[in-house]
């Protein structure tokens, strides 16, 4: 009997190990500068707990955001120069189990586009696209104890740009918040924490990272940022329900420091807070899909800047054992 | 000696006159043109955040393309005349560039500066 809870808690585990790094899918390569914030995303590694040892795990993921409105401070502003901003981003992140408490990743994805359209007479539109900057990383295991289900862990990586040349359209160079990439090298620290209830079949988790980026070859540099998450997850255990289903709460805090370029930029750095429900699915124990959403529910920006107004994520995830 | 003297005044009359460089032929045939970039203007010194500039390009030569760069704020539009859009982040002086080059990958640089204010 007690070999029986054991396995059941084993399963329970490893279906939540997927559910967990899906919901960490909100990290995307942080790529420009925050003037016009809304339209770009934040970043970093998707796997929240380490690998078992030659286990690897592949993620794909996209994302879609937008946004519409100006924000002065925690107030809608009337200032109108942009109608809408956008984005459209693929990425992949690769996990491999080198030992069981240490876990390598890498992080890549693309801006299929970054999008402006202003709000003139004509009205114009500009759009950038490219690789944004990828993330390695290693994990490790600090905390693993089965018997209390408290997991914790640590990573630390560099934020790696695939090219530190603007992006251009006709001889134009891109405003920096349609640029894919930065074009800086970058440090990144997380911590992550699990805690099961596996009777309820209820989890919770915490997750921070931070982002310190250097300057780039044109002396611009991103603020330092801080995300923070809290994560309530329950597997949706209903008689009427086909298929192994997970919902997900998350609210998350995104703390970001002004930019600097010789002196501080202004409008540049915001404090806001996000809700963001999400629906998984396990696929026969080993595909997991996710649906996730974004909504943002408190804004405080330095100076005026565009606010998010959505964004959508979806994700897809497999474990293969080598 | 009357015929020297006015040999040599013709000689010198020809050679006081300017006349233009000729600087031969490239390699098909056609007359090197000198790349001359002569100003880079705008019509709005200063704008306040949400306002456009518009910015004119004035150069000479063969074949030229434009390139242009900010220091914040947006370029609009290509070739030798464009508009800067400035928002809030970039309120102060902010400097537009343009780099011109020629058929002989010769470039010249200006820059004009444009203050954003709220």
């Amino acid at each position: 009997m007690i070999q029986i809870q054991r396995g059941y808690q084993f399963l329970l585990f490893t279906r939540f190990v997927f559910i967990v790094l899906l919901t960490a899918v909100v990290f995307i390569d942080d790529a420009a500068a925050q003037c016009l914030s809304a339209a770009n995303p934040v970043g970093g590694s998707n796997n929240l707990l380490v690998l078992e040892k030659r286990s690897l795990r592949f993620i794909t993921f996209y994302r879609y955001n937008s946004g519409n409105q100006f924000y002065e401070g925690n107030e809608p502003s009337d200032f109108n120069l942009i109608r809408n901003a956008n984005y459209n981003y693929i990425g992949s992140i690769i996990g491999y189990g080198l030992l069981n408490k240490l876990t390598l990743e890498a992080d890549l994805g693309y801006f299929i586009n970054k999008t402006y359209k202003y709000n003139l007479d004509p009205p114009y539109t500009l759009s950038g696209s490219g690789l944004s900057s990828a993330v390695v990383s290693a994990k490790y295991g600090l905390v693993n104890s089965n018997e209390n289900r408290l997991f914790l862990s640590s990573s630390i990586g560099a934020k790696i740009p695939f090219s530190t040349k603007p992006v251009t359209r006709d001889g134009v160079e891109l405003p920096i918040e349609l640029q894919p990439t930065i074009g800086a090298l970058g440090l990144v620290l997380q911590v992550f924490m699990v805690k099961e209830k596996p009777l309820t079949g209820s989890r919770y988790f915490a997750t921070c990272r931070v982002d310190i980026n250097a300057e780039n070859n044109q002396d611009y540099r991103l603020g330092t940022s801080v995300f923070s998450s809290l994560f309530y997850s329950k597997h949706l255990m209903f008689p009427w329900l086909k298929g192994d289903w997970t919902i997900i709460f998350q609210l998350r805090n995104e703390i970001r420091q002004k930019d600097k370029s010789i002196l501080w930029i202004e409008s540049t750095g915001s404090n806001i807070f996000y809700v963001s429900p999400q629906l998984n699915l396990f696929i026969k124990e080993k595909v997991n899909v996710s649906l996730m959403f974004d909504i943002p529910v408190y804004r405080n920006f330095n100076g005026t800047q565009l606010a998010t107004k959505y964004g959508i994520s979806l994700n897809l995830s497999r474990d293969f054992q080598l | 000696m009357k015929r020297i003297s006015g040999l040599l005044m013709l000689l010198l009359f020809f050679a006081s006159c300017e006349t233009d460089e000729y600087l031969g032929t490239d390699d098909g045939n056609n007359e090197i043109i000198l790349l001359a970039f002569y100003s880079l203007t705008t019509d709005k010194d200063t704008v306040t955040a949400g306002e456009t500039a518009a910015i004119t390009a004035k150069a000479t030569g063969k074949n030229l393309t434009y390139a242009w760069s900010a220091t914040a704020g947006s370029i609009l539009g290509s070739g030798n005349k464009v508009s800067y859009a400035s928002c809030s982040c970039n309120a102060g002086e902010n400097i537009i560039t343009c780099t011109v080059t020629d058929a002989y990958n010769d470039s010249d640089s200006k820059g004009v500066s444009i203050f954003v204010v709220h």
